[in-house]
């Protein structure tokens, strides 16, 4: 009996693989026929489309062909006699208030603003999720409402922090080319994971419990009768799942606020698609037995956690491969709970999608202090350098590195230097590591570190009143250790911060030429200290100390009068890289900057287009490369840029009703082109342009 | 009787527009109003409490989003005008998705950080539609002369 199974299965094993094969063509290329069947276009991530309906000539001609608005504005709750009342937002949650009080965080109740959802378009259908949990189909043509399952997540409390109430989009998976079994899978903000009947959106009765699994279970420190000392949640997911061959993959949101040393381990876990047995998890912070465990100084690996992917993956099911992007460790800032380099946090992990066994594994950032998580699934690409095909891997970062490797072997493509940084800290019990990786190539693709050269100069009064804005901040260049407020000292001012360079919304590649491109922002910021009241944390971060500062006189940030800029131009950018040869191939201030050209101290000057209009995620076809931008439409209002993806010249733009807030998709759906994004509003809504 | 009360009315709710006036307001004369102050709250809670606390100093988002209050707010707007703030924030908050507020909710959200900075309420309405006038509207750290 076992024979024949086994040689069943390695005959199974074999046509399933043929199979992957001839789909993993497509799958890192963008999708062939219209669709766009991953959150990132395909399961490397291109963010790429090859449709070329709307081209540089008609882009200008877009109307909005349809508008939805979000479901979380009118929600539902069961009442005591089994019946079903629906009613506005405020009005559920207020009732759910009043049945439990203390559900929720303070001020952070259910929330639908962060709809910053990518869908996927399958079969002329749209998929996506919505900063309360609820999955949702429309009709890809109408943008008429299919289906929408509502786990009524929400009910049970705020979500894991850092920020909460967010979802970014779905999986799907589907049983072959007949697509006979198609699924949509989703993590909740409630921490299940979730799986519907693609057609029809009911639970697939037969996967975990009713179409659920609880995801804290088998977690340390995960509880989930527990709350922080904030009052919400401690494990959410907030990012879609990916699915690989037939095991479902996903990361978790794990509060990097807090006054303890104990957090729940961001461990990646894996599951069936079809029954949700658990397949393996990878300790993203090890334990006892593991791999790494000696980097966790004094059994720091006993309670520390985090080290989490909250966003997105991305793998290569040819070789079944899913790649993993892992956040900094407990306590962002401070590390002198968890001495040592840390493994796995900050690192870019390859691991067997069947066996939950490490590949291989590159640690970007050695006992990381600075929140430099990385933020979005690296991009697979296959390009060529020096004559050699290389099956390669970029991940952008928001330290503003891109860090290429051979995705199959983890070699790094250039040479990746281990180098001194400086360790002096007044922070006590920590201990900063002496080197950090720095990649040798691509040039970095946004500013890193502050140094008085890096202040605005627009003028010499400017100039002088920068100086006078940084005093008793340490300056320096990136990865300089942090430092505690005391006396003349204020803190580090330090640049990117854990807003990023790069952030969730990522990278775009170009499966025929190798061009990778990234929007990034210019910012720095100061990290307050403190010591928090009644937790075990030695220092920690955030409110409520900026606040008492604030309240004693005291300017806890380098700022700059009469709301002028502290840095040099531009503010935010999109860079293009050719992967092949890593050189930079243009760069492009993202919007003018009009806010601060127009200053009444630089209006004069005449500056050139200083970017600062946003970061729009990026949407790459066969022609243009799509960002949306917070100004620079009629009235000031927000738009859609089309550039030039060979020069990144500015083509045009469309208005935007409101600003962004997902980054935008395209899909085909008979033999019209559409571009969909996600915008502001009460509710938000999902629109999507389309020629006349 | 219909033309008072519409007249109370209007006074009653506090929009008293600025449609006529030529000078710019000074803005210890009081350029928003409470009720604005309180929808504007709202909307601090919905859009911006997550990464500027409910106590204005940083919180989540990246740590390091500066303090709405006291010294950092004042030294870094004085003598620069209401639409300028104004703009601003409504160009790049929230900072994940910036100019996705309408614009009344950016004007409401900006009367709110004027009234916790301390800045007097009135009867006018903070009304995007008088940027212009508002643009030369300074933010005034000196107190009132009489």
């Amino acid at each position: 009996m076992f024979r024949g199974l086994a040689c069943f299965i390695s005959f199974m094993t074999c046509v399933v693989l043929t199979i992957s094969s001839v789909e993993s063509a497509e799958v890192q290329q963008g999708n062939s026929d219209g669709e766009w069947r991953v959150y990132g276009a395909d399961k490397g991530g291109t963010k790429y489309s090859p449709l070329d309906q709307i081209d540089r000539d008609n882009f200008q001609d877009l109307e909005i062909a349809w508008r939805w608005k979000s479901v979380d504005g009118f929600l539902s709750m069961s009442t005591a006699d089994g019946g079903e009342w629906w009613s506005s937002r405020d009005a559920v949650v207020e009732r759910l208030e009043q049945e439990t009080p203390n559900l929720y965080r303070t001020q952070n109740s259910p929330n639908y603003s962060n709809f910053q959802a990518t869908p996927l378009m399958i079969g002329g259908v749209l998929y996506f999720n919505t900063p309360l949990s609820q999955g949702v189909a429309l009709d890809a043509r109408t943008g008429e409402t299919r289906w929408v399952y509502n786990p009524k997540s929400y009910e049970e409390g705020t979500t894991a922090m850092t920020v909460t109430w967010r979802q970014r989009g779905v999986a799907y998976w589907t049983d072959g080319p007949d697509r006979k079994d198609e699924r949509i899978f989703w993590g909740t903000g409630g921490g299940d994971l979730v799986c519907v009947d693609a057609k029809t959106g009911h639970p697939c009765e037969g996967f975990g419990k009713h179409g659920r699994i609880d995801l804290t279970i088998g977690l340390p420190r995960a509880d989930r009768s527990n709350r922080d000392y904030l009052n919400a949640m401690l494990y959410s997911v907030q990012s879609p799942p990916i699915v690989v061959r037939d095991v479902v993959i996903h990361g978790s949101s794990i509060a990097d606020r807090r006054i303890n040393k104990e957090a729940a381990p961001g461990w990646v876990r894996a599951w069936d698609v079809r029954t949700g047995e658990h397949k393996w998890d990878f300790h993203t912070v090890p334990q006892e037995e593991d791999e790494g465990v000696e980097t966790w100084q004094n059994d720091s690996w006993r309670y520390s956690g985090n080290a989490n992917v909250w966003t997105y993956l991305s793998a290569d099911e040819e070789l079944g491969y899913v790649y993993l992007p892992t956040g900094t460790s407990t306590n962002d800032y401070y590390g002198g709970h968890r001495l040592g380099d840390n493994l796995f946090a900050e690192s870019i992990v390859c691991v067997d999608v069947e066996t939950g066994e490490k590949v291989w594994h590159f640690q970007a950032i050695h006992h990381g202090l600075w929140d430099l998580d990385f933020p979005t699934a690296p991009n697979l690409l296959d390009i060529t350098v020096d004559g050699k095909s290389i099956k390669a891997l970029a991940q952008v970062s928001k330290q503003g590195f891109i860090y290429a490797f051979n995705r199959v072997t983890g070699e790094p493509i250039w040479p990746i230097e281990e180098r001194p940084v400086a360790t002096d800290t007044n922070l006590p019990g920590e201990v900063v590591s002496p080197t950090q990786p720095f990649p040798t190539k691509p040039a970095p693709f946004e500013y890193q570190g502050v140094v008085e050269d890096d202040l605005v100069d627009f003028t010499p009064e400017i100039r002088q009143m920068a100086l006078e804005a940084v005093k008793g901040f340490r300056l320096g260049p990136i990865y300089t250790p942090q430092m505690i407020a005391d006396g003349e000292m204020k803190g580090l001012l330090f640049r990117p911060t854990g807003g990023g360079a790069a952030n969730w919304s990522g990278a775009a590649v170009d499966p025929e030429t190798g061009i990778l491109y990234v929007p990034s922002r210019n910012r720095a910021g100061v990290i307050t200290f403190y010591q928090p009241d009644g937790g075990n944390l030695k220092y920690t971060h955030g409110a409520p100390e900026p606040a008492r500062l604030a309240a004693k006189g005291e300017r806890n940030f380098p700022t700059m009068p009469r709301g002028l800029p502290l840095l040099k131009p531009p503010y935010s950018r999109m860079t293009a890289i050719d992967m092949n040869t890593g050189d930079h191939i243009w760069m492009t201030p993202l919007g003018n900057g009009d806010l601060i050209r127009n200053h009444p101290m630089l209006r004069d000057l005449d500056l050139p287009p200083l970017g600062g209009d946003g970061r729009g995620g990026p949407l790459l076809t066969k022609t243009l490369l799509f960002s949306a931008l917070s100004a620079g439409g009629t009235d000031g209002g927000a738009r859609l840029v089309a550039y030039d993806k060979a020069t990144g010249e500015e083509l045009g733009s469309v208005n935007l009703p409101r600003g962004a807030i997902g980054t935008p998709m395209t899909y085909m759906v008979d033999g019209k082109q559409y571009i969909a994004l996600t915008i502001g509003g009460t509710p938000p809504e999902l629109i999507a342009f389309a020629l006349p | 009787m219909a033309a008072i009360t519409g007249a109370l009315l209007m006074v009653s709710v506090g929009v008293v527009p600025l449609l006529g006036a030529t000078e710019p307001v000074s803005i210890w004369e009081g350029i928003y109003t409470v009720v604005q102050a309180a929808r504007g709250k709202k909307v601090f809670i919905r859009a911006c409490v997550e990464c500027h606390s409910n106590q204005l100093g940083e919180t989540a988002g990246d740590g390091t989003a500066p303090s709405l209050l006291g010294k950092t707010f004042s030294y870094r707007w004085t003598d620069y005008s209401i639409a300028g703030l104004f703009d601003t924030i409504r160009q790049t908050m929230p900072e994940a998705a910036p100019n996705s507020l309408s614009p009344a909710e950016y004007a409401d959200v900006t009367a709110y950080l004027l009234e916790l900075n301390g800045y007097p309420a009135g009867t006018t309405e903070l009304d995007y539609a008088q940027r212009e006038l508002l643009g030369r509207t300074l933010i005034d750290e000196k107190p009132p002369e009489d």
